[in-house]
Parts: C-alpha cells; structure tokens; sequence
C-alpha cells in the first residue's frame, strides 16, 4: 500500500517530504494539486490544511509531522534517541526561520513593512541562523549536522535554505562554506539528485 | 594501610566514582525565565513522571549575558549531564520517550507530532496579539482567533478526543506529554479568555483530568506564581 502525499504543485512545505521519500528510495503518490481545485478539497480536510499524508485509511496532517514520521520509518533520524532529539531540534529552529521569512515575503499587507521585514531578515535574521547552523556542521564530523550519515535535518535544512535564499538573496550562503558543504552534499545524494533533475516543482 | 585495605579503598571509591558520574550523566538542568509560559510543559512532564531537575530560573537582567552562550540564542535549554538540548517540543518529545509519556507506537507518535504543530500554529496566533502595539488591529487580530483559530484548532482536537474510543486523551489509552502540554496551554487560554471552553467539552475534561492527577496538582502547589 503506497504513501500519498497530498500538497500544491509547488517547493515550500511539501518538497522535504518529497526528498525524503526520494533518499529513501520510497515509491510514493505525488498528488500535485492544482490551485483551482483547492477550493473545493479544503473543507474536506481535518485541519483545512496541506500537506497530508495518506497511509491506507489513515490521514496525517502537519508538515514536520510527516517529515518526521517518514524520517523515522526509513531510518533516516539519527542513530539513537539523542541523534533524533538534535534533528527536531535543527528543524523546530529552521521552522522558526521560515515562519518569519512566510510573514514578510508572503503576509505583510503593508508594503513599506514588507520592503523593511525583509532587508531585515537579509541582513539579519539569515545570517544569524546561517552562522550557527555553520558552527554546528563544523562541529560534527563529516558533511552532515547530526551524526555520521545523513538525516532528514539535513534534508529540511538544505531544502528549505535553498528556498529562502532563492527568494530574497542568492549570495547568503557565501561566507558559510560549512552550510555550503552540508547541502551540497544533500543535493549531491544520488537519489536526491534523480529526484530533483525529474521533479522539482518549478 | 595494607595493600588489601588500600586496594578495597581505592576499589570503593572508584566505584563510587562511577555510580555518581553516571548519575551526573542524567541529571537534568531546565534553564529558562522565571515564567510558566514554553517551559511550563517541560516542568510538567518532569512533575508527571517523577524525576527530579534542576528547574533554573534565569532573571532578564542576566538574559544578554547568557543569550550568547545558547545554541540559538533562545530559551529553553535542557542540559542532560554535559550535553545541550534546545527548542521546546524537541526538549517534551526527548523526554516524553524516556519517561513513557509518548504514543504506544509509530503511529500514536506522529499524531502527537501532528497536534503539537497544531497547538503551535494557535500559540502562534495568540501571542502575535501579545506583541502588536496598535489597539485597532490587535483587538482585530485577537477576534480572528476567536472566531476562526479557536473553532478550527480546538473544535479539531476536541473531536479527535470524541473520536478516541472512550479515552479522554488527545491519542491512545494513556496520558502523553501532548495532554500535558495541551492542558497547560488551554488553562493559561482560558484564564485571559473565560468560558472559551464551554463550546470544547472534551478539552475542559481534559484541563481538569490532568490538573487533578496528584502530581500536577501538586506540582501547581509549590510551583514558583507567576502572572504568565
């Protein structure tokens, strides 16, 4: 009985799940929806919310919920329960980042707070977080932030980083060669790179 | 001394040694400010599951100092023996496992994660209105709560209780760390806003189920009183 994912036909907060599945090497179904049918799907689902996951005739809603229950499934969370304390914790603080980036590039209606939240946000708030997720792959062994082998914090992290600074300054990860490494190394992974060249949602 | 008593000596103290490094090891240091607030959970969980910690209350006024020395300049902080731990729902679920107050299985797990981020996404709402200095929007932005977050969140997690075969927890038979967690922040909600839960029967019974087990009750006793 295969997965379902159910999110927009977009990155944001669908595609860590997608690389998860794909490092995993996980066949799952890709329910892409199209904007026009949203309407009509939200007010079936519980919390009016995507993504979801289906598994049979269970329904799971949240996002890093879903990361992490596939994360844990395909032993992709670390080695033992602290490994996997240090990967929530890299996630919930990356969460945070994106909550703030989501308010000033998509929630400010007043334009002028918007110009302001995001210079912010260039010049402060990336940095900051850049430089500590920097430290923390210099303080670990090898390419990744958790352990010997990579984990769906890597994954979340790379993904996510890419995203931001994609959509407000390309140049950010310059001067972070350590975040640099980290996700190099995730898009460099095999299955994650068949993935992205196949399906990356544009 | 003779060599047999020096070598039993030696002998006991390091054993001694041993036993009292491993307890270091799990010794638990809670690091936050002296309110209930993101860290009253954690403190929750330790109350429910007996273990001792160290419950260390930092003043604002040694905040700038100590802000630089944490992982990402917030806190909470939970130091096991001399490793750190941070962010609050990794800190609840690391503990929760190890104190048996997780899901029984994969499963029961993910739906705890799941109404974790859910209740987050409310706190999220809430405290926003906390922030906001305007009095037009801020009385705005909390009758959007009211009205749209409250029912979508908490009409959801009151159903999924009517929906647990009889249990009154948020997932399984057992009491888990999202009940706690949960409880804490629909008593703090409806202390500001009474009477909110009277449309959400399942969760009041819930408030009530956990704040009368003997440990939160006692707990809620000697626990330092603070306005948030």
């Amino acid at each position: 009985m295969a997965y379902k994912l159910t999110y927009f036909d977009l990155a944001a907060r669908g595609e860590p799940a997608r690389l998860i599945f794909a490092a995993a090497n996980v066949k799952f179904v890709d329910n892409r929806i199209k904007m026009p049918d949203w309407p009509a799907l939200k007010p079936t689902l519980e919390w009016g919310q995507v993504p979801i996951l289906q598994f049979g005739d269970k329904t799971l809603t949240q996002s890093k919920a879903i990361y992490r229950y596939l994360a844990r499934k395909f032993k992709l969370s670390g080695t033992d329960e602290w490994e996997s304390s240090q990967c929530d914790e890299l996630v919930d603080a990356t969460s945070d980042l994106v909550d703030e980036f989501v308010k000033f590039v998509f929630k400010e209606p007043d334009p002028v707070k918007q110009a302001e939240g995001k210079k912010n946000f260039i010049t402060t708030t990336l940095p900051t977080f850049l430089g500590r997720i920097n430290k923390r792959q210099m303080d670990n062994d090898g390419p990744w932030l958790v352990g010997k082998s990579m984990t769906w914090a890597d994954i979340v992290v790379a993904e996510m980083l890419r995203q931001m600074s994609a959509a407000t300054d390309p140049t950010a990860l310059n001067g972070y060669p350590h975040v640099r490494k980290m996700i190099d190394a995730v898009f460099a992974h095999p299955n994650i790179k068949q993935y992205v060249d196949a399906s990356r949602p544009s | 001394m003779s060599d047999l008593k020096l070598f039993n000596l030696l002998a006991t103290e390091s054993f001694v040694y041993v036993c009292t490094s491993q307890l270091s090891s799990r010794n638990y240091k809670l690091t936050y400010f002296n309110v209930k607030a993101v860290a009253e959970p954690i403190r929750f969980i330790f109350a429910y599951a007996g273990v001792e910690y160290e419950d260390n209350r930092v003043e604002h006024a040694q905040w700038p100092e100590i802000k630089g020395t944490t992982p990402w300049g917030q806190l909470p902080l939970l130091q096991v023996g001399d490793k750190t731990l941070a962010q609050s729902n990794a800190i609840c679920r690391y503990l929760g496992k190890k104190f048996n107050l997780d899901g029984a299985n994969e499963w029961e797990n993910a739906k705890i994660d799941e109404f974790v981020d859910a209740l987050a996404d409310f706190r999220t709402a809430w405290t926003r209105t906390f922030r906001e200095k305007d009095e037009t929007r801020k009385s705005e932005m909390m009758k959007d709560v009211l009205e749209t977050v409250v029912p979508q969140i908490f009409g959801t997690l009151d159903a999924t209780i009517a929906g647990n075969n009889g249990s009154p927890y948020l997932v399984g038979k057992k009491i888990t760390w999202i009940d706690l967690q949960t409880a804490h922040y629909l008593d703090m909600f409806e202390n500001l806003n009474p009477g909110v839960l009277i449309k959400y029967p399942n969760l009041k019974k819930l408030r009530n189920t956990v704040y009368e087990t003997d440990q939160i009750k006692a707990w809620c006793q000697r626990r330092p009183a603070t306005n948030m």
